[in-house]
């Protein structure tokens, strides 16, 4: 997968979130999107999501404007702020009903990416009874099961421990090898030079390339 | 095509709610002045009749003439009122949770919309039949029948004798106090779930309680809320506000709702109804 952000500003009311962004970014990278609170990099995923219209520029994702060709782009992954679940059911069953919207992978799949995330998919518990670290588990999960080729992770080991760092890890190295585009944003910056092909730096809506060390 | 699956989704998040409980409530309200009033005049109401009262509504009023008493339908306003502030934030809510999982997954704005479109009618549907529902236990409870037909005495007195029908039939009670309600909050209630997609929820309330005001002070097929009212009905009373262009009005706005919210929604930004 590339996607193309061609010269994107987005203004929602008086405020400029995304400042004149160009952007190329390829399959098979991961990058990292480094800045402050509120300097734009929620909204940069969001905008690679679909989920917001630039106010002027465009998204391109393999060639195909986003917003006219299509609404979102054809396969991705994501975990953007909280992950919120229907509560009243179990880690499984939420997985399995989004699953169903695509209809691409069973519940043999999904088990095993609750095991990949350190889930247990055996686990009768409903959604709410979940730790804080259960549910950012779930919610990558939710982002991986399907092998997205465009996976957008927002501070992922929000609420983990060192175990579930460490599985964050992995799942992105795998993810990168096979080929997915990964654009991740996270507060720790260690993680983030350390797991990145490229870090990019975001400040007031504007973004900078940095190579990562 | 995912239309069935958002439905589906919509169905399981949005339509038996917590929040629901509240119906019966504010139905048994209505239920239970209508039995004080049959009790005193001495006449045992049932299901029909206790329907009739809870969407009568007010007589037209002639906001010209001063020496008219102000006067508001606040059982009324209640009731319609009530479906409306249910179904309100549950659009922007979901978008703001599970719902974006979703939409991103089921590729397509306009299915998602159109769905929100389908969970408002059903939902309205729902409430409808829960005040139904109430109203027939209390008939059941006051020693009523379980028939929809009213007898033409018992109605002229709920109706303060505003209106010249004899009895009743079920297809009448069914159409004045069921049928012409629904269609009337449902077309409220879709007007209000797409200018939220513009609007902060709270003011899309208020627009519908605004646009619920003027139908109680100007008698009009036109506007909304006067189809809502039995003691308004053209199928009760010759000068009534014609029962066909209500249903053709509520069934227009829909249309014109799911299709000027969809052309919205394509180029909305989904940031989540607390951003």
């Amino acid at each position: 997968m590339k996607i193309d952000i061609i010269n994107a500003t987005k203004t929602i009311g008086k405020a400029t979130v995304l400042k004149d962004v160009a952007l190329s970014l390829e399959g098979g990278r991961i990058y990292g999107l480094q800045g402050p609170n509120g300097s734009g990099k929620t909204m940069l995923m969001r905008l690679m999501a679909g989920l917001i219209r630039p106010t002027s520029g465009e998204v391109l994702v393999d060639g195909k404007r986003l917003g006219t060709d299509m609404d979102f782009p054809p396969s991705v992954g994501m975990l953007i702020e909280n992950p919120a679940f229907l509560p009243n059911y179990t880690g499984l069953k939420n997985l399995e009903l989004l699953a169903s919207l695509k209809n691409e992978i069973g519940t043999d799949r999904i088990r095993e990416t609750l095991t990949r995330v350190g889930l247990d998919p055996n686990d009768k518990r409903r959604v709410r009874k979940y730790s804080l670290g259960m549910k950012q588990r779930l919610g990558v999960a939710a982002a991986i099961m399907e092998s997205p080729e465009l996976l957008l992770l927002d501070e992922p080991t929000n609420a983990l421990d060192d175990k579930g760092v460490e599985c964050i890890r992995g799942i992105l190295r795998k993810e990168r090898e096979r080929g997915a585009l990964i654009v991740m944003a996270c507060h720790d910056g260690e993680l983030l030079r350390e797991c990145s092909d490229e870090i990019l730096k975001v400040q007031n809506g504007q973004v900078e390339r940095e190579d990562a060390v | 095509m995912n239309l069935p699956k958002l439905i589906s989704h919509d169905l399981r998040c949005g339509l038996l709610r917590p929040r629901c409980l509240l119906i019966p409530i504010m139905a048994a309200l209505p239920c239970w002045l209508c039995h004080k009033i049959a009790v005193t005049a001495g006449f045992n109401c049932g299901w029909g009749g206790y329907l009739m009262y809870c969407f009568m509504g007010i007589e037209p009023i002639n906001i010209l003439d001063t020496m008219e008493k102000t006067q508001l339908p606040i059982l009324w306003l209640l009731l319609i009122s009530g479906c409306l502030y249910l179904n309100l934030d549950y659009m922007l809510n979901d978008l703001s949770l599970t719902g974006q999982q979703i939409i991103v997954r089921s590729g397509n704005r306009r299915e998602w919309f159109i769905s929100k479109c389908i969970w408002n009618l059903l939902s309205c549907g729902v409430y409808f039949i829960i005040v139904s529902a109430t109203a027939a236990v209390f008939s059941l409870f006051t020693g009523g029948d379980l028939s929809l037909r009213c007898e033409g005495a018992a109605l002229n007195i709920l109706y303060r004798g505003e209106v010249d029908a004899g009895t009743v039939s079920s297809f009448t009670v069914l159409a004045v106090s069921l049928l012409l309600p629904y269609l009337t909050v449902s077309a409220l209630s879709l007007l209000q779930m797409t200018l939220c997609l513009v609007l902060k929820p709270i003011l899309c309330f208020l627009l519908s309680e605004v646009v619920l005001l003027v139908s109680v002070y100007w008698s009009s097929p036109f506007i909304l809320g006067n189809g809502a009212m039995g003691i308004r009905s053209g199928l009760l009373t010759a000068s009534g506000v014609d029962p066909l262009t209500v249903c053709g009005e509520c069934v227009a706005i829909m249309l014109l709702c799911a299709g000027l919210g969809t052309w919205e929604f394509k180029r909305s930004n989904i940031i989540g109804a607390k951003e």
